[in-house]
């Protein structure tokens, strides 16, 4: 502070000087909060200058210019208002308010549940529902919401919210389905099994073998073993029956098909073998791998 | 002595640490006075100079055919006024606070959609107590309580209204 050109009577005065500033805001900002003029005594209090330079006083101090800080006070006046209503009486409200009653309007509850929730009281009931685990229930919601005409910034939550109950109401569906067992009959079939190393064939029926990769080889090969195996049966029959043909009365003619069918057979066992034996080279080092069993041997 | 310990109290309740702290928390205090988890009202004060148009039970009926189950009240402020609903649900509920002016009842009671959204739709879960409050001027209205889930459910009101 550089200059103090005037001064009222106030309790104020007694203040320590840097806090003259805050003082005269309070001055300002508590009239004008209660609504009220003010009026500023500056002529009328003793003014009193003592700082160097200035002109003595009685009167606003004269300075050579510069900032210059000052203290005043002002005086409220209060205004008055219309008087404000406290109530009226006798309570006219009392007179005509109803019971809080059930109502049975069925315009009125249809009209009243239709506006009573907007599109996003609708995505927080949507919300409420989902953390109850209610995707189905959450997504009448938001599909409700959505035909509700929602802002752009309501649409984005409530379809990104959609999202996620489908998600959760197509995993609870999923969940929902129990596998049961087939009523499908199975038969077990013996098979002949040729060209297999023995070292192969020990890990393709090793039931302590159940990872994912030799499962998908047996799926490759058990069908294979079972085409060579019928072709293989087939062939043996036809040759038996060849030989039961020769013993009999059979023309040359008939034993000619027959010679076609064995030949035919033995072509495709003969196919049916080489197959094998090269989906059991292309599989040996799968078949064969190291893998950590289950009884952890 | 006295002068300067009083000054000192004057300096910290004027003091910029003081009013930026107090500011918050007084403004936060107000809003969540009316909030809480309680199952009675006492837990809600009532507003000073308020005056109270009902207070008690209300079983809410239950959803059926006729949609919704509904239980309401008209009221009428006499002048501009603060009204408050406050409310206690002690167990889990899916009501709905509505809160009508008489055009807006009439436009339903018609079978006619709003023009305008009506004055409160607040959501009310259960189990909790809690209020809502609006400024109403001087006319009919119309407070109910939407009931959506397929039993009945009862609440505890209290409707105050203050004129300012």
């Amino acid at each position: 502070m550089r200059l103090k050109t005037a001064f009222c009577k106030s309790a104020f005065a007694t203040h320590r000087i840097n806090r003259v500033r805050f003082e005269v805001a309070l001055f300002v900002i508590v009239p004008l909060s209660f609504g009220a003029s003010t009026a500023i005594c500056q002529s009328r209090a003793p003014a009193w200058c003592n700082v160097p330079g200035t002109s003595g006083y009685a009167g606003a101090c004269q300075s050579s210019g510069g900032t210059r800080t000052i203290v005043i006070e002002r005086e409220v006046i209060y205004k008055l208002g219309p008087p404000i209503t406290v109530w009226k009486l006798p309570s006219v409200e009392g007179a005509t308010s109803s019971d809080m009653a059930p109502i049975s309007n069925r315009n009125l509850q249809i009209g009243a549940g239709n506006e009573s929730a907007g599109p996003y009281g609708l995505y927080h009931k949507a919300r409420r529902a989902l953390r109850d685990g209610d995707s189905e229930k959450a997504l009448i919601y938001l599909n409700a919401a959505l035909q509700r005409a929602p802002s752009a910034r309501e649409a984005d939550d409530i379809l990104a919210l959609k999202r996620e109950a489908q998600r959760k109401f197509d995993e609870s569906q999923a969940a929902k389905f129990r596998f049961q067992k087939s009523d499908r009959q199975t038969e077990l079939v013996e098979i002949d099994v040729d060209g297999v190393p023995d070292n192969v064939l020990a890990e393709l029926s090793n039931p302590k073998r159940m990872d994912k990769d030799i499962e998908a080889v047996r799926r490759e090969l058990f069908p294979l073993f079972v085409a060579q195996s019928d072709a293989r049966k087939k062939a043996k029959e036809l040759e038996k029956m060849s030989k039961l043909n020769g013993q009999g009365t059979g023309g040359s003619q008939e034993q000619n098909a027959v010679a076609a069918e064995i030949k035919k057979a033995e072509v495709a066992l003969d196919a049916a073998e080489k197959i094998v034996r090269a989906k059991v080279e292309e599989k040996k080092e799968v078949i064969l791998k190291l893998v950590p069993r289950r009884d952890g041997q | 002595m006295n002068g300067k310990s009083s000054g000192d109290v004057f300096g910290f309740v004027c003091s910029r640490r003081a009013l930026l702290w107090g500011t918050p928390l007084a403004f936060g205090g107000i809003l969540l006075s009316g909030v809480c988890r309680a199952e009675s009202l006492d837990a809600i004060p009532l507003t000073p100079g308020a005056k109270v148009l009902r207070k008690g039970y209300v079983s809410v009926p239950a959803r059926s055919s006729n949609g919704p189950g509904l239980a309401g009240m008209d009221i009428y402020s006499p002048a501009r006024a603060w009204l408050d609903v406050d409310f206690a649900v002690t167990e889990k509920a899916d009501l709905t606070l509505m809160i009508l002016t008489q055009r807006q009842k009439d436009q339903l009671s018609r079978g006619v959609r709003l023009s305008e959204d009506p004055l409160a739709r607040v959501d009310i879960e259960g189990p909790e107590t809690a209020n809502h409050s609006i400024i109403v001027r001087q006319d009919n209205y119309f407070v109910g309580f939407l009931n959506d889930s397929w039993r009945p459910v009862g609440a505890i009101v209290r409707m105050s209204i203050r004129a300012f």
